[in-house]
């Protein structure tokens, strides 16, 4: 995945664009009552530099639209977590009603908004709620000034320059408070590509041999029925797509594109970087899958992102969704927890309602920092935001060597010392080591925290894969790689599966890990070993050994087998 | 094994650079190199002929029975030591010498790598005896940036530091800065070193950061060196 750099940041600098609440001990009264945030932060990477080197030019216009998100504490978490840990789902009623936030609690932070000039949007079960109004009123309302800035000048957009302060009519349901700018970072996207002299890089055939898809392809499975969904950064470029399905055979493309710009931000052109993650995300899974439909949901605002993942969500149940893309580089940028946090909410719900996630890990390695362009943390440890959440699949990297024929013969960590790239992994600093996470020689809470990556597939372009890029010449052939097309590599599987499951009229795949490290420790009746266990290289830190380890997690899939494996686990009395 | 020197990195003035990259044309690639190589023209066709790169049509590879995909597949084989080092003919252009081979980038900036190979597990001495084999002439300023993270070649995990430099072309003409990588790593009893030199990219922020220009392509070598008597 090319992560594309972002402005870098400046420690210290504190403007507070998200809150973390201190909540303990807060009254639940209906007061208006102000307090003052506790925990000043940024909300998006590059922002502070944005903010701290652009040219302030004074109060954003009163009447400029601003948006905000608010997440939402839900109930009975320890219920919620017995559930998830026994892979129980219920359906978006049930979570409503038990697991998501208290209607009568949100309703009253809705009246207190509305009472205030604000609208707001939200469903029953939702964990963000959405605001928006003039800049004039939200600034009275959260006691906060946002001015309007100019930086590298070319770039504008409005941010707050203060702690927004919050009314204690929030109350407890509050976890979090998001946005209040239009600042947009750069795109955190996973899209490696080399310039190609003669296109060289793996082929969906390739791939459905690799992997062992044959099976289910052969059996007349392709994903149909099955909808793919994509959180992009940028509109996907047709022709390019067009010029895809016609090298290799496929069918058109069946895409579906939703934006909304007042809400979600302005996406990017369908000929940058960000386009070229679109286009790799699609191609990846037309072209293993080529029956799914595909769903693209634009964001322009990784403030945001969270509010359009429920929406996604929401629409799209018993989806598959593959995302390449991050709200930021990596753990340690400074203001990152909230959205960090307000995203695992959203991913929490869609675990307990059978939506399964699968998030690329990042492309540099065990030092997703290196994303951030920030000198003092550029070699630490550290994991990318939202595949760190433990109610998503974290998608790693690996190198593959293909046989002379074509089949598997091995694969190794992917890591590139001279480029500092390779297949994300670590240990979260957020999350703790979810109860799933044991597998041979990986014990409960050995790690510290939530380890990743769970899985792997195809990412180094050495071995990249042959795809179509957009750009102003027109669609261009070449080599693609990351744990950008790792990860869409994973959902045409988890979408071919889930075909096979619905035809046997089983339930599909939804939250894989419970499965996925069950399976991993090949217990009594297992039908076959799902994973290719990948015993070298690194990614640039940890190395690839046998069982789970931070570079490629459980391995990558034999497909076939892992079909079987889900088949018998939903046959059986789990 | 004789000491290599790596005193032929293809440099221009900077002046005469286009972009911001400061990529050199292939056209100046060979110009500089070929005044600079002057002096070791015989000896390297000598050893060329008796240690010849070796192209052969195959699938995914040549050298070894498995491998990435390569768009013009060819291989080294070092008859000493055994190990094979893939690489795609349509980027780079083989030099074979006594200790090794240099794979020089036909495209990009025109950096290279360079092979070289011993017996014994002495990393620390191999990078030694690889960093003292760089022309101070040549490159002058060394400085170390820091270890590399995840040094490795042919998958088997190894050391190595990278540095930056100014490059100081011998026929003249403006310096200009590199980025040079020094690793080793041993497998069986024998020690390969590489050395890797590459125009720094210069860009703010960079995607680089060891400031390899064409790291991309470097890297895929070193992930397809096979040792002798690797599974």
């Amino acid at each position: 995945m090319s992560v594309k750099v972002g402005v870098g940041r400046i420690a210290g600098v504190a403007l507070g664009a998200a809150c973390l609440l201190a909540m303990a001990g807060l009254p639940s009264s209906a007061s208006t009552e102000a307090r003052t945030e506790s925990i000043p932060t940024n909300s998006l990477p590059g922002l502070a530099v944005a903010e701290q080197e652009g040219t302030d030019l004074g109060l954003v216009p009163t009447t400029t639209k601003v948006n905000f998100s608010v997440s939402l504490r839900g109930r009975d978490q320890t219920g919620l977590a017995t559930l998830l840990a026994s892979s129980g789902r219920v359906t978006r009623a049930q979570w409503a009603s038990t697991y998501g936030p208290d209607p009568s609690k949100v309703a009253s932070i809705q009246a207190t908004l509305t009472h205030s000039g604000l609208t707001s949007e939200w469903q029953p079960g939702d964990t963000v709620l959405t605001a928006q109004g003039n800049a004039g009123t939200v600034e009275r309302f959260l006691r906060v000034a946002i001015h309007q800035f100019v930086f590298n000048g070319s770039t504008h957009f409005y941010a707050p320059i203060s702690s927004p302060v919050i009314p204690k009519a929030f109350g407890r349901t509050v976890q979090a408070i998001t946005g209040l700018n239009n600042y947009r970072s750069e795109p955190i996207a996973t899209v490696k590509q080399i310039d190609a002299i003669s296109p060289s890089g793996v082929t969906p055939a390739d791939i459905t041999k690799f992997y062992d898809l044959t099976p289910l392809r052969d059996a007349g499975l392709d994903g149909s029925g099955i909808t793919v969904m994509f959180p992009e950064w940028a509109m996907p470029d047709q022709a390019t797509l067009n010029a895809y399905a016609q090298k290799f055979g496929l069918p058109p493309f069946d895409v579906t594109v939703h934006t909304n710009t007042s809400a979600w931000g302005s996406p990017a052109s369908p000929t940058g970087e960000a386009a070229g993650e679109a286009a790799l995300d699609l191609e990846v899974v037309h072209g293993l899958a080529p029956g799914a439909k595909e769903v693209v949901y634009e964001a322009g605002d990784p403030g945001e992102l969270a509010a359009m993942l429920q929406t996604m969500f929401n629409d799209n149940p018993n989806a598959v969704l593959s995302s390449s893309i991050s709200s930021g580089g990596c753990e340690l940028q400074q203001g990152i927890k909230a959205l960090v946090e307000q995203q695992n909410s959203v991913f929490q719900q869609a675990a307990a309602e059978g939506e399964s996630v699968f998030w690329a890990s990042g492309d540099r390695g065990a030092f997703s920092c290196l994303s951030d362009a920030s000198p003092s943390t550029a070699n630490t440890l550290a994991v990318l935001p939202g595949a760190d959440s433990p109610y998503v699949t974290a998608v790693g990297g690996t190198t593959s060597f293909l046989a002379s024929n074509g089949a598997y013969y091995k694969e190794a960590a992917w890591g590139e010392p001279l480029e500092s790239w390779g297949g994300g992994g670590g240990v979260s600093k957020f999350f703790s080591q979810p109860s799933y996470q044991v597998a041979p020689g990986l014990a409960a809470g050995s790690l510290g925290g939530r380890g990743m990556p769970d899985v792997a597939a195809n990412a180094d372009t050495v071995s990249g894969w042959d795809v179509f890029s957009p750009s102003s010449q027109g669609p261009e052939e070449g080599i693609d790689g990351g744990t950008s097309a790792a990860t869409p590599c994973w959902a045409a599987i988890t979408a071919l599966i889930d075909e096979d499951l619905v035809k046997q009229g089983l339930k599909q795949v939804g939250f894989a890990n419970p499965e996925l490290y069950y399976f991993a420790a090949s217990p009594a009746g297992l039908p076959a070993n799902p994973f290719h266990e990948i015993a070298a290289g690194s990614n640039l830190h940890f190395l690839s050994t046998a069982g789970w380890n931070a570079a490629t997690g459980l391995g990558s899939p034999d497909v076939a087998h892992l079909a079987d494996d889900f088949e018998w686990y939903e046959r059986s009395s789990h | 094994m004789t000491t290599a020197t790596y005193n032929s990195y293809p440099i221009q003035s900077v002046a005469s650079v286009p972009g911001a990259r400061q990529k050199l044309s292939t056209s100046t690639f060979l110009l500089y190199g070929g005044i600079l190589f002057a002096g070791l023209v015989v000896i390297i066709a000598l050893i060329a002929v008796l240690n010849k790169p070796t192209t052969a049509l195959c699938h995914f590879t040549c050298g070894p029975d498995v491998g990435p995909r390569l768009s013009a597949p060819t291989y080294y084989e070092n008859s000493t030591f055994g190990y094979k080092v893939e690489y795609d003919g349509n980027y780079f252009k083989p030099t074979a010498s006594s200790s090794g081979v240099q794979l020089s980038l036909t495209v990009g900036g025109g950096g290279f790598i360079h092979y070289s190979a011993t017996s014994g597990s002495d990393v620390n001495g191999a990078m030694q005896k690889a960093f003292n084999g760089l022309n101070t002439n040549a490159f002058q300023n060394i400085s170390e940036i820091e270890p590399i993270p995840g040094a490795e070649i042919g998958l088997v995990e190894g050391q190595g530091v990278a540095y930056s430099a100014s490059y100081v072309p011998q026929g003249g003409g403006k310096s200009i800065p590199v980025s040079i990588a020094v690793m080793a790593s041993t497998f069986n009893n024998v020690t390969i070193s590489v050395v890797a030199i590459d125009t720094t990219d210069l860009s703010s922020p960079t995607t680089f950061p060891l400031g390899f220009a064409d790291g991309e392509l470097l890297d895929g070598p070193l992930t397809n060196t096979i040792w002798a008597g690797q599974p």
